[in-house]
């Protein structure tokens, strides 16, 4: 079982690492569009009309795909003050009860995720905007992006029964 | 349910939660959750909820990203480095020089930066050790670094004014340009602050020779292709030694300063939209990187080593703005929903009707508002802050600024000076502790906070004189117009 769940966690570990790489990738790609766009509405060539918007939903997919990656970097802001203020063990327990608490929201967020982007699906709904993606892609990628927070929040709960002593000292 | 019950509920929910330690994003969607499900029409509410995330991502925010990618690239390739090198050779005999040295650097570097935190941890791991090495007190050798790191928050690129803008629904070029002028006071109180404090007391920053190893070294110009050398040119006159002083400004601080110029200038004189100026930007960084490596490997002088670096370092720059941004734009997607659930509970315009029933005048407003910030800020990071305040500061035609008909662009640039204050109070500013972090001896907070405590005072004046004289911040954005 151990055995299964180091594997899945190195799969996991790949795929948000792969994930973050896409979304660096977009934002070089924004860095030279942007100003292509901006040399051709000067020069009157006319203008990739599709650009601004395009960016606009690859910002948001950025978002949601990229998060999981950053908290397995333990990355998103905290506000740990009070947590590191707290004596080991009780600073343990705390972090536990925070894992606990993050999937559980995650999880929350994953559902209506989920019936939103079949709403969404069933009615196929459409953005106002030029550049028409169905909105029902994008309540998906929400609905990912919380699932696989969950799954990262449950990693972290296991990691830290693995190695308390090191959670104690922060290195979670 | 009455306003205050509504407000202590969202807002106990964020606070409880994010002072157990759940990330911020997390607290601000737990808030949302109730706040929607109880204020926003329940079980469906919650169902539509995902779509305004969807919608809260804007174009608007893209310029976040891309000046967190044109800092990255300079801090990655290496060439952030050279530039207070060149400024640390180019600036001879002063008192307390090194401290000097920071704040001069620390201005250019946050001008290409735009990130507090970046600049601060930067400045003390290359700084501080030196100036420790060569007898400076704590004091004086803390305190400017940590003060020049807020400076980033003002003088474009700022990626927080950028992101208060946005949020705002305000110009972003407008904040961006209107930060200039408090900043460069704030830089100048700063560098009088340290030559006045270091000329009265000496001990405080022993004087030294600096190393001028190499200024009376001929200056020499080679030309390399392809391995072998082409041309050489050696002067070997009399200003050899100021040449030598002035090369390493010349060709590594001016091709940065263009980049300022092309953010800057572009959107001053509309040529681009924010966005398209930090793109702009961006590729600035990167031709300035590349001349950069020219010096390494075509153009040799003597004294300039140029910068070496792979395309190994520009996909770690990507890859460290993809963190940052998704931090942050995570941070606002959380927040989106709660303000709309503040003001469908009525917590917003109950809170707003209190405080105007106070019968204050605007100017009593704004300082109460700048007090809130200075003591979120003890507590809470930068964006948690702006967020948490914004529906009652800013958003809608019920905020204390519209309400107190307050000009938009002098209140967010006294919010960014607060912001940039509160990083520097205790008990728990982010600067102080980076600071902590980074400096190469054992040091008590008390010590951290003791050496940030005369520029806070020098900040809080500025703070102060722009209260007074709203000119200060906003004649430079009026000139746009």
């Amino acid at each position: 079982m151990a055995n299964f769940l180091d594997l899945a966690e190195a799969g996991f570990a790949r795929l948000t690492g792969f994930l973050i790489a896409l979304v660096a990738g977009s934002i070089g790609l924004f860095a030279v569009l942007i100003p292509v766009n901006l040399l051709v509405i000067k020069m009157q060539w006319g203008a990739i009309w599709w650009l601004n918007e395009a960016v606009e939903y690859a910002l948001y997919v950025g978002v949601f795909i990229g998060a999981p990656w950053v908290l397995r970097q333990g990355a998103h802001v905290r506000v740990d003050v009070f947590a590191a203020a707290l004596p080991a063990r009780l600073a343990v327990h705390l972090e536990r009860l925070l894992n606990v608490l993050g999937a559980a929201l995650c999880i929350v967020l994953f559902v209506y995720g989920t019936r939103a982007t079949v709403l969404e699906f069933e009615d196929a709904t459409l953005p106002d905007k030029d550049l028409r993606i169905d909105n029902w892609y994008m309540m998906a990628v929400f609905s990912f992006s919380f699932l696989l927070l969950a799954l990262e929040f449950g990693f972290r709960l296991r990691r830290a029964s693995d190695a308390p002593s090191d959670m104690a000292r922060g290195a979670f | 349910m009455e306003w205050y019950f509504a407000l202590i509920l969202l807002l106990g929910t964020v606070c409880v939660l994010m002072f157990m330690g759940l990330p911020v994003a997390l607290a601000f969607f737990a808030a949302n959750i109730v706040g929607t499900a109880l204020f926003i029409s329940g079980d469906i509410g919650l169902v539509l909820m995902p779509m305004e995330f969807h919608n809260a991502i804007k174009f608007t925010l893209v310029p976040i990203a891309l000046f967190l990618l044109m800092g990255e690239i300079l801090l990655q390739t290496g060439v952030a480095f050279k530039a207070i090198g060149a400024i640390d050779r180019m600036i001879a005999r002063v008192p307390g020089r090194l401290a000097v040295v920071s704040v001069v650097g620390g201005t250019v570097f946050s001008s290409l930066s735009g990130s507090t935190i970046a600049n601060t941890a930067i400045l003390g791991s290359v700084l501080l050790p030196d100036m420790m090495k060569r007898g400076y007190q704590p004091v004086i050798a803390m305190g400017p670094i940590m003060a020049v790191g807020g400076i980033a928050m003002l003088i474009p690129p700022s990626a927080l004014a950028v992101l208060l803008a946005s949020l705002a629904e305000q110009s972003v070029a407008k904040l961006l340009i209107a930060g200039i002028v408090p900043g460069i006071l704030m830089a100048i109180l700063f560098f009088a602050y340290v030559i006045g404090r270091c000329m009265i007391n000496p001990a405080l920053a022993p004087a030294y020779e600096p190393d001028d190893s190499g200024l009376d070294d001929p200056v020499t110009l080679e030309i390399h292709w392809r391995g072998r050398r082409r041309w050489a040119g050696v002067y070997d006159g009399r200003w050899k030694r100021r040449i030598n002083r002035l090369l390493p400004f010349l060709l590594y601080i001016l091709p940065l300063g263009i980049i300022f110029v092309v953010v800057v200038g572009s959107i001053f004189f509309k040529i681009a939209a924010p966005t398209e100026a930090a793109a702009l930007g961006c590729l600035a960084a990167l031709g300035a990187c590349y001349l950069f490596r020219l010096f390494r490997s075509i153009i040799r002088i003597s004294g300039i080593e140029g910068a070496d670096f792979t395309f190994s370092h520009i996909w770690k720059a990507l890859i460290e703005t993809a963190k940052i941004n998704t931090m942050i734009l995570f941070i606002i997607a959380g927040s989106l929903v709660f303000s709309q659930a503040l003001s469908n509970s009525g917590a917003t315009d109950g809170l707003l009707q209190q405080v105007t029933a106070l019968n204050l005048t605007p100017l009593a407003v704004v300082i109460i508002m700048m007090g809130v910030l200075l003591f979120l800020g003890a507590f809470m990071d930068q964006v948690s802050m702006l967020l948490l305040t914004l529906p009652f500061f800013l958003l809608g035609s019920t905020s204390l600024q519209a309400s107190f008909d307050i000009d938009v662009i002098w209140l967010m640039v006294l919010m960014l000076i607060a912001m940039e204050i509160s990083l520097l109070t205790p008990p728990f500013g982010l600067l102080l502790y980076v600071m902590k972090g980074v400096a190469p001896f054992p040091v008590s907070l008390g010590r951290v906070v003791r050496s940030a405590l005369p520029f806070i005072v020098i900040e809080l004046a500025v703070l102060a004189l722009l209260i007074f004289v709203p000119e200060v911040a906003t004649w430079l954005p009026g000139q746009i117009e």
